[in-house]
């Protein structure tokens, strides 16, 4: 979850509101967490430093943005990273099968 | 948004469970923000206020459980492995070896020797290499919280304590590390992130070692020919965290390069 929280933020500034739907744009709909959980993820990725958070005013209403630091950006690489290899590690034993005795005439 | 009589008794009853967490407010006022907005999302799909408002909240959490979360996540502190806390890992792996060589090095030579500076020198590395180890471990666990603060100071201030109390001491000593092992690895036990198995070896085998001392002595036996054993456990625990925390990636590279990149 942290990496994908951090992964969100990859693009730009983002209020937890934002978040929560761009995660669940990219998934599909798929992560059908309560959104409430992911608020307490973000504060402790900002106590680790990996994530910045600033008030900001808008249309009358007080507004948290969250941003990345350079930390959050290099764990951001050094995860999906990691990710990559793992997911291309398990695809390689789930992905389609490659019968060696079939015959493609 | 008009009448929040639903949202408002919600922020009400999450402020009441989130008890006394540092910024309270704050996380009021977030999610007062995050609700309103999604409330006016439902609302500009085709919702009545109280539907949208409905659905905005269960979507959302029940306080209890967002309450619930928030605390475990505090207690988790910043809890993200780090550079610091790879090497404090390598410290923990380094320190008792470095420990007891220094021991046997210092009383195998005789004071006049060099060797005996050696083995001095080395048993004080190990001191330093056993605090920034518990450093690290309070680092990985964002603390530990006062369990871990009081812990930590217990450890500093243990051998200044005990010195006062002549041979006494010793036994001063054992009780103050005692509690300092006890203490750090309930407070890590609590927090789930390392090997459990290494925590209660760390945790328990000083404490659970008194008991078991009494025993023997009662039964007319000699405990000290045996205290190697507790302690070689708790050092052997020691050893296994440091090595899970050097193994962990640290979350604060910046490149991919480097020993410290990938574990």
């Amino acid at each position: 979850m942290d990496l994908l929280l951090l992964a969100v933020l990859e693009d730009g500034a983002r209020h937890g509101y934002a978040v929560i739907e761009e995660l669940r744009r990219r998934t599909g709909d798929a992560l059908d967490l309560p959104e409430g959980t992911i608020y307490p993820a973000l504060h402790r990725l900002e106590r680790a430093g990996l994530l910045e958070s600033n008030w900001s005013e808008s249309t009358g209403r007080k507004r948290r943005v969250y941003v990345l630091t350079d930390r959050g950006n290099g764990a951001v690489r050094e995860k999906r990273h990691d990710w990559q290899a793992f997911a291309a590690a398990v695809h390689g034993v789930l992905g389609p099968k490659v019968e060696p005795w079939a015959n493609p005439a | 948004m008009g009448e929040p009589g639903l949202i408002s008794a919600y922020l009400t009853e999450l402020r009441y469970s989130l008890g006394n967490l540092h910024d309270v407010d704050g996380v009021i006022a977030e999610v007062e923000d995050h609700l309103t907005t999604s409330v006016e999302h439902f609302v500009s799909a085709g919702m009545t206020t109280a539907d949208a408002e409905a659905q905005a909240l269960a979507r959302f959490g029940s306080p209890a459980l967002v309450a619930r979360v928030y605390s475990e996540e505090a207690k988790r502190g910043s809890a993200v492995s780090t550079r610091l806390t790879r090497r404090a890992g390598v410290a923990a792996m380094v320190a008792p070896p470095l420990m007891i060589g220094g021991i046997l090095i210092a009383n195998l030579a005789s004071s006049t020797q060099p060797g005996s500076g050696i083995g001095v020198a080395a048993a004080l590395s190990a001191v330093a290499a056993f605090v920034f180890a518990l450093v690290g471990l309070r680092k990985r666990h964002g603390g530990l919280g006062v369990v871990g603060r009081v812990a930590f100071w217990l450890a500093i201030v243990a051998f200044p304590a005990a010195m006062p109390f002549g041979y006494a001491g010793f036994i001063v000593l054992a009780v103050e590390l005692g509690l300092v092992v006890m203490l750090y690895g309930v407070a890590m036990l609590r927090a789930g992130i390392l090997p459990w198995p290494a925590l209660a070896m760390f945790a328990f085998s000083w404490p659970l070692w008194a008991p078991i001392a009494y025993v023997i002595t009662e039964l007319g036996g000699d405990a000290n020919q045996y205290a190697m054993f507790p302690i070689a456990i708790t050092l052997l625990g020691f050893m296994w965290l440091g090595r899970a925390l050097w193994r962990e990636p640290a979350l604060d590279v910046r490149t991919n390069s480097g020993p410290l990149a990938t574990a």
